[in-house]
């Protein structure tokens, strides 16, 4: 049993996520006008309530389905597509974190723990190389009480360290391990 | 509870400025992820109230932004919050004049007078009732606005930008004492002052206060 695990957040703490925001939002604005990038955000957020993650694809589905041809054609929808399917994660990953995980991983098991679609989300992790850097030591949907209970049946460790700014789930893994 | 469990909390992005939930209390907090690559397993083991391993390099102040307008006295902070030092003066009276004291033994560390009858704002810097350094600002629109001169000889620069906060302070040498800026502190409303080691806190952190004095009073003319 490895003496320490390291479970690490993705969004805002190895990449920049509000930036890919702007960025994704920033090429939405010239692709779909301003009205359909912002019924966009409205759907992204309408689904992230409903499902309590970050879902792309349903958004996107939803975004294909709410407007008539003449707003999105097929062609525009396609780009739209394109975009978070081709987005280069890797120029979004923070300074020093291949150094920083690499280090890590000396001093112990480094897992990246995500919420998310595991469309979009993958994609991130992988495009980014922070999957290969953690040996693929990936685990995606973790929100509920019984992801928590996998990541340490996954991963049983003496310590575990959660590099993390979701405050909630660091309070339920308190309550896990404790 | 949570003995098996270390927090760490990166302070970086749009949360660099927001607060943390009343309860959450991470065991470490570092500003940037990449600050994690000095961190041993111990460290991440020992639990407690860690700090930022940069200690071992600098020392961090905390300082209250305008403290000085509120009060006539007030703290300036170390890492874990503690007060370390106090800062009793006159400000915008006839010129500014302030003493910073330990606040564990109560000894007089640093009084800086301001010379009135000067154009531009100019400092007068004390230790140990001995005149120490002068500090004045330049007329230059490009370039290193504040001089700052010790009595032995040495002079200070001060580099980077004043206005957003966010400046250096290094020697004739180019050996850098001090780093001062908004986005190091974790208290709300404050700026830290990062001291190189072996570097007199208290003559940088009196810098820090005289050199905000001055943009206040140049804001206030505005």
């Amino acid at each position: 049993m490895p003496g320490l695990v390291f479970f690490i957040d993705v969004d805002n703490t190895l990449i920049d996520n509000d930036g890919v925001k702007e960025d994704l939002d920033a090429h939405l604005q010239v692709e779909l006008g301003p009205s359909l990038a912002a019924r966009f955000w409205e759907l992204y957020e309408k689904v992230r309530e409903e499902e309590g993650v970050v879902d792309i694809p349903v958004a996107l589905k939803r975004l294909r389905e709410q407007p008539s041809l003449t707003e999105l054609d097929e062609q525009t929808f396609l780009h739209v597509e394109s975009i978070f399917d081709n987005y280069p994660f890797y120029r979004a990953v923070y300074p020093h974190v291949i150094e920083t995980l690499e280090h890590l991983c000396t001093i112990g098991l480094t897992v990246i723990v995500s919420d998310g679609d595991r469309v979009f989300q993958a994609e991130k992790i992988v495009n980014s190389d922070l999957a290969e850097i953690v040996e693929g030591r990936v685990l995606l949907h973790v929100h509920k009480q019984q992801d928590l209970d996998e990541m340490m049946r996954l991963y049983p460790a003496d310590h575990y360290a959660m590099i993390s700014r979701r405050f909630l789930l660091t309070a339920k893994l308190l309550w896990v391990i404790a | 509870m949570g003995d098996r469990l270390t927090t760490v909390f990166v302070k970086q992005g749009k949360y660099a400025a927001g607060e943390l939930p009343a309860n959450f209390r991470p065991d470490i907090t570092v500003l940037h992820i990449g600050d994690l690559r000095t961190y041993t397993a111990e460290e991440f083991l020992l639990k407690g109230t860690k700090i930022d391993t940069r200690r071992a390099l600098n020392l961090r102040y905390h300082i209250r932004e305008r403290a000085w307008s509120l009060t006539e006295a007030f703290v300036v902070r170390d890492e874990a919050g503690n007060p370390v030092f106090e800062v009793r003066g006159k400000f915008f009276h006839i010129g500014d004049d302030l003493v910073m004291y330990d606040r564990y033994t109560g000894q007089e560390l640093v009084h800086i007078k301001q010379r009135v009858l000067s154009l531009l704002p100019r400092y007068e810097i004390y230790r140990n009732g001995q005149h120490w350094a002068s500090m004045h600002e330049q007329f230059r629109l490009f370039g290193e606005r504040f001089k700052v001169e010790g009595s032995n000889g040495m002079v200070f620069h001060v580099n980077g930008d004043i206005w957003r906060w966010n400046f250096s302070v290094s020697d004739s040498y180019g050996n850098l004492m001090a780093q001062i800026g908004r986005q190091f502190s974790l208290f709300r409303d404050s700026y830290a002052v990062d001291v190189a080691p072996g570097i007199d806190a208290p003559f940088v952190i009196a810098l820090a206060i005289v050199i905000e004095m001055v943009k206040e009073h140049h804001e206030k003319k505005d």
